[in-house]
């Protein structure tokens, strides 16, 4: 009896794994997703170009010496 | 008591056997997602599989859905609003009177090559490498949540059959 109906269960998990992922994917907003995708790039983009002129301004720093007035 | 005793203990082995084939199954299907990750050939191919699945299973569903609607006596209005909110139809007005005057008949016809339009102008505008782990990420969600219930309903049976 239990064999049947097990099969029964698998056999209605098959078909909502089926049914779940057909309506997910076809809900989905696919240009939306590129767009997120394009801007989650340009952001990325800029932060590294911001990493890259950090690292510039450190070295610069590193390389300016210290300038002592003589005020006497 | 004996016996008893031997014929619960050769139902659970039936069961866990039951059990094993269906763990066997998920698992291929899983292995079969998470293997392609490295291979490029297999990502390809894998998500050219999975869209001749989605078409395949369109009109299953519509088909399915349409019977679900008949037996509950409902009208093409109705079934077009619950088709809508699963699938974002996104229909506009004259499009949904169209669907709307149809027979159920025509309508398994008409909105399953509406849907399977939809959806390849969808996959057309996203590369192959995203489309695998939009796939990847969506069936694998799907399958573990549906697993995790169907363990619960297994167990269930089990208890309610009295095999522990």
């Amino acid at each position: 009896m239990y064999k049947s109906e097990a099969y029964d269960k698998f056999q209605t998990l098959l078909y909502r794994l089926k049914f779940d992922v057909t309506a997910y994917i076809a809900s989905i907003d696919f240009a939306m997703v590129q767009q997120q995708d394009q801007a989650q790039q340009v952001v990325m983009a800029n932060s590294q170009s911001e990493a890259e002129y950090l690292k510039m301004l450190e070295k610069v720093s590193a390389e300016v010496k210290e300038i002592k007035f003589d005020l006497s | 008591m004996e016996g008893r005793h031997f014929g619960i203990r050769k139902h659970l082995f039936d069961y866990d056997s039951v059990i094993n084939k269906q763990r066997q199954a998920i698992y291929k299907k899983r292995d079969d997602i998470l293997g392609s990750e490295t291979d490029e050939e297999l990502r390809k191919y894998l998500v050219e599989q999975i869209k001749l699945e989605i078409e395949e299973n369109m009109s299953d569903i519509v088909r399915q859905q349409i019977t679900n609607v008949k037996t509950l006596g409902q009208s093409t209005a109705q079934f077009l609003r619950v088709m809508d909110k699963e699938f974002s139809l996104k229909l506009e007005h004259k499009q949904f009177q169209a669907f709307e005057e149809m027979t159920f008949e025509q309508l398994q016809v008409e909105l399953s090559l509406f849907l399977l339009d939809q959806l390849k102008a969808k996959f057309a505008v996203m590369d192959v490498n995203r489309l695998y782990q939009i796939f990847k990420d969506v069936y694998l969600y799907h399958l573990d949540m549906l697993r995790m219930k169907h363990l619960d309903d297994m167990e269930y049976l089990r208890d309610k059959v009295g095999l522990m």
